[in-house]
Order: structure tokens, then sequence, then C-alpha cells
């Protein structure tokens, strides 16, 4: 009980000397994560709309399909994925193992099945008369579509924050695509792991708690443009 | 051959096990004003939902100004701009109400601005000018059903479908709401509603039809009577014909409508003595079979004074001099009743059995 109160102690005391290094890899976290949760939005948002508006064959085991996908673990996403990307590998040519581009692929399949689920969830919790309303007074199937993402952009930006957490949270898939290169790769995630397997215990409770901290942040970004949005 | 603004054929809808649409055959003729009345539960939206092409049927032909909705999506999609369906609860989008309101001609690919002029003028139209930077969903649901009416009516339809359109109207708008629908057929646009508000029907439409139990009729139900309601030896009575009266049970004095349920006529031979209060004598002056049922259709009464009319649509059998009440029996009762033409008859019915309907035009 001791020690991991000194330990925490002793983290409380470098929050307020944490150098340029560590303000580096919360940026590329930050940025990372950024556009992995936006490629997962663009994919996974218009995914979810059609799924859940649209009547089809088939809708409902694909449905189970990507409630499956939800518990993929980040670990064999990076494992699949590195496979792939390494030299001798599928997409060995293109060159992207231990790049920031290759966590960027890795966190937005990692964001991909949670974004499009709860897209799906939220257009089929809007109000059916929305649908109707739109398409008898002519809407095409993308006004419908615009038309049910404006009336239910509460839900659908609790589908973007969720996926933003996960990603921004994740360890897996940036330690094995991105290799923890300092400066180049190392996120604030990987970090934490480092520092802790170097008997750095402090340092991974001071690192962890910025994490939690710009976390918080960016929830209260959303909350605040949830809002202002919603009348 | 008269325009048809949406004709159906076959049409059947089932949700589950239960049918809850069984149309042969109806049609609107292009610039009708056309009421469906039947209570709640009777299909009614379903019926419009089908016509505005929102919900598929299970079974049936549609077509629209002529033109069949096929199965192809773009074509449904096409076909759908041809009429505008204006729902019970209407609902608002979350923006201004002027906006609500230029919704349709946006989607149509109007011009913001072109859009937004005629939005408003459709908004003063039914009242809501003052209301048109409002937020659409803060309205009241009578406010809400007027901006979804000028939300349909920006849009100029030529078939236009209004789902129970005057319920929660306030007094004070009603009567504008009332004729600006009359008006909508000498405007160019087809109009079919619903009511479950028989007097609603009478006002505004120039043809009747009723939907009961997702069976659509061509006509009114059966045993409809209009005339005034009056004190008589301290109960409430409407003359039919001279020395032909209903006894109702209903608090309604004045002019209303009365409706007896044709499957609660009893036919009996002699006066019964019983609880009923009803008893009128006449003579069998039609017998038709409907299934395993048969409507007999009794002559009462002499010829209608103007004190009393019968409002049934004018499908009277012929032989009917007086006022026709129609009952429906079982094929076995008429067999075992062995009932003939022109045979006496006494027709009783309850006073509980009869619907009354305050407020009929005079």
């Amino acid at each position: 009980m001791r020690w991991t109160l000194e330990q925490l102690v002793e983290a409380l005391r470098l929050l307020g000397s944490l150098d340029r290094q560590v303000i580096g890899a919360l940026g590329l976290s930050l940025g990372l994560a950024t556009l992995s949760t936006a490629l997962a939005t663009a994919a996974g948002v218009p995914t979810g709309i059609a799924l859940g508006l649209g009547r089809f064959r088939g809708k409902r085991l694909l449905t189970t399909v990507l409630h499956a996908l939800l518990a993929l673990p980040t670990v064999l996403i990076g494992l699949v994925l590195y496979t792939a990307l390494s030299s001798r590998g599928l997409l060995g040519p293109w060159r992207l193992l231990y790049s920031p581009t290759a966590i960027v692929l890795g966190q937005f399949i990692l964001a991909l099945p949670l974004v499009t689920a709860l897209a799906l969830a939220a257009a089929e919790g809007v109000d059916p008369r929305v649908r109707l309303t739109a398409l008898t007074l002519g809407a095409g199937r993308w006004r419908v579509a615009r038309t049910v993402l404006a009336e239910g952009r509460g839900a659908f930006l609790a589908a973007v924050v969720a996926g933003f957490g996960r990603v921004f949270g994740e360890v897996g898939i940036s330690m094995m695509l991105g290799g923890n290169i300092r400066g180049y790769t190392r996120t604030v995630t990987t970090a934490v792991a480092l520092e802790t397997a170097k008997g750095h215990v402090p340092l991974g409770i001071a690192l962890g708690l910025v994490l939690m901290a710009v976390a918080l942040g960016v929830n209260l970004l959303f909350l605040h443009l949830r809002r202002r949005t919603d009348p | 051959m008269t325009d048809l603004a949406v004709e159906v054929r076959g049409l059947a809808k089932d949700f589950g096990p239960r049918r809850v649409l069984d149309v042969d055959r109806f049609a609107v003729e292009t610039g009708s004003l056309t009421a469906v009345v039947g209570p709640n539960g009777s299909g009614k939206t379903t019926l419009l939902g089908i016509l505005a092409l929102l919900e598929p049927p299970t079974a049936g032909r549609i077509f629209l100004g002529g033109e069949e909705a096929g199965p192809s999506a773009a074509a449904r999609r096409r076909l759908r701009r041809r009429a505008v369906m204006v729902h019970e609860r209407p609902w608002m989008f979350h923006a201004t109400v002027l906006e609500n309101a230029a919704y349709g001609l946006e989607a149509r690919g109007v011009g913001r601005r072109e859009a937004r002029h005629r939005a408003a003028e459709a908004l003063d139209r039914v009242g809501l000018a003052h209301a048109a930077s409002w937020p659409g969903p803060g309205l009241s649901a009578g406010e809400a059903r007027r901006a979804a009416l000028a939300r349909a009516l920006a849009v100029r339809p030529p078939l236009l479908l209004l789902d129970e359109p005057l319920a929660d109207v306030d007094a004070q708008h009603r009567a504008n709401i009332e004729r600006i629908v009359r008006d909508l057929p000498s405007r160019g646009t087809t109009v079919l509603l619903t009511t479950h508000r028989l007097e609603t029907a009478y006002r505004l439409a120039d043809r009747c039809a009723s939907l009961i139990a997702g069976r659509l009729r061509d006509a009114l139900p059966d045993n409809h009577f209009s005339g005034t309601i009056v004190e008589a030896d301290g109960e409430p009575v409407m003359a039919l014909a001279p020395g032909c009266r209903l006894h109702l049970a209903t608090p309604v004095r004045g002019p209303a409508h009365v409706v007896i349920d044709p499957r609660t006529v009893i036919l009996s031979r002699t006066a019964p003595a019983s609880s009923a209060r009803n008893f009128l004598a006449g003579r069998i002056a039609a017998l038709s079979a409907e299934g395993d049922r048969v409507r007999v259709t009794v002559d009462v009464g002499v010829p209608a004074s103007p004190r009393g009319v019968p409002a049934s649509p004018p499908a009277s059998p012929r032989g009917v001099r007086g006022v026709p009440i129609v009952a429906l029996i079982t094929d076995r009762s008429l067999r075992e009743m062995g009932l003939q033409l022109n045979e006496p008859i006494q027709v009783v019915f309850k006073t509980l059995s009869l619907d009354v309907y305050g407020g009929a035009s005079p």
C-alpha cells in the first residue's frame, strides 16, 4: 500500500516536469486517434445508417457479425496487419510497417465496427416518422440519410466519441505496428508500456494521468458540441 | 374515362398473421375531395401509408395518376412525389418552422430562396406566419399539424393524403383548415383524408367511404341517419319520418348523425317483450347475400319528411318508400325464419347500440 502511494506521489511530482518528448508522444496519440476516428466515421456512419434504414435479406446476420467484431482484440488486429505489412507479407512492398500510417490503418480497423454498430443503433433509434416524412416530402436516398443523421445527431456523435475513446487508449496496435520508435511512432500508451517495463512506474503513471486528462478533455469538447447542436 | 388520382386493386396488408387491410378496388378521381371514415384502428393510416408509397402492401397493385407503382425503387421514388402524406402526429424536423415548410421544395431541387419564399406563403395560409423562426419541435400538437399541412401545401402535390387533419386543431383554426382543404381541389390538388368523425367527412368531402376492420366500402356505413335530436316525453329522440322515431341515450341535442350497427338489429315477427326501446314496424324491401351473412333491408315508415332524411348514399334498394334499416343476419337465421320479400316485420334495437355524432351540418 505504502509503495503504491509513493509511486503515485512521485508520478504527480513528475507531471510538473514532463518534457518535450512526452508532449510529442501526446501530440502523436491525438493526431493518430483523430485521423483513424475520422476515417472510421467516414466509412462507418454511412454504413450504419444504410444498415439501420435498409430492409434486406441477411440484415440480422450482418448485424450479428458486426457485433462480434466489437470484441476483436487489438493484439489480433496488430498481429494480422503485422503479418501483412512485414517485408515478406502481402502488403510488404508498401513498406508501411513501423510507421504512423500503419498505426492509423490498425486503429481504423479497430474503430470501424464500433462506429458502424453504434451508428446502426443510432439510425434505428431515430423516430420512424423522420424517414417517412422525408420520403413523402420527396427526399431521395441521400437526403433521407442526411435528415436521419441530423435528427439523431446526438447518438451519432456518441458513436464517434466511443470510436475515438477506443483508439486513443489502445496499446497493442501502436506497439506492434508502430514499433514504439522515439520521436516517430511513440504514443502515450506505448510510452506507458515502455516506462513500466523499464521499472519507471511513476513516469508510467504520470503518462497515464495525462492520457486520462486528455481523454476527459476530448469528451467534454464533444459534450459541448452536442449541447450546441442539439435544439 | 375519368382521370384517377389514385387507384388500388386487390390490396391487402398483413401484420403477422393478422390481415389489417383487404380492399378489392378503391379509386379517387382527380380533383375530388374524398373522406375515408372509420373508427380508430380500422386501418386508415395504413391505407394512406400504402397509397403514399411509404409502406409496401402484402398484395395488390397501386396506380398513381394512372401509372402503376412497380417494383423498381427508382420508379417508386419518382412516383412517390405525386403524393404527399400528412401524418396524424406529424414529425417536425429539428429546424425552424420555415425550414420545415421548405423541406419538400428543397428536396425537389427548388433553390433555397424560392423555397423559403413559397414556404412562407404556405405558413401564412395556415396562420403560422408569425412562427416561421420558431423551432419546429417546440410547436403544440395543433400547431405542428398546421405546420405539417403548410409543409405539404408548399410543394403543391397533385395528391394530398391527410390523416385525421382536424384532430388537435383548436376551434379557432379549424374553420380555416377546413376552408383550405375544401379549396384544394380547385387549386389542382386531389384530397383524400381520413377521419373518425362523420361530421368532418360530411362537412368537407364530396364523397365518403367507410373503412371498418380493414374493409373499405364505397359508401358510408349502413343505417346512417341525420336529423335533429329533440326532447320528447323527457327523453331524446330523432324523427326519421312521421310516426317513426329513434329513441336515443345521448346528451346531444340538435343536429346530429345516428348510426345503427346492422349486426345489432334484430328482426321479429311480433313486437317483442324486451328491454329494447326501439321497435319499428316495416316490411322487407330487399334481401342480399354477403358471404354467410344476409343483408335484410326493412322499409320502415312512410316517405321521409324534411325533419329527418336517410343520410345513406343514394343506394337505397328499389321499393323502399320510407326509411331503409338494414339488419345483418346469418344465413341460418334467414332459413329458420323463412323470411320473404314484402313480408311485414319488426326491427328491434337497443338505444345503446346507436352511435350518435353531434354537430351535423344543417
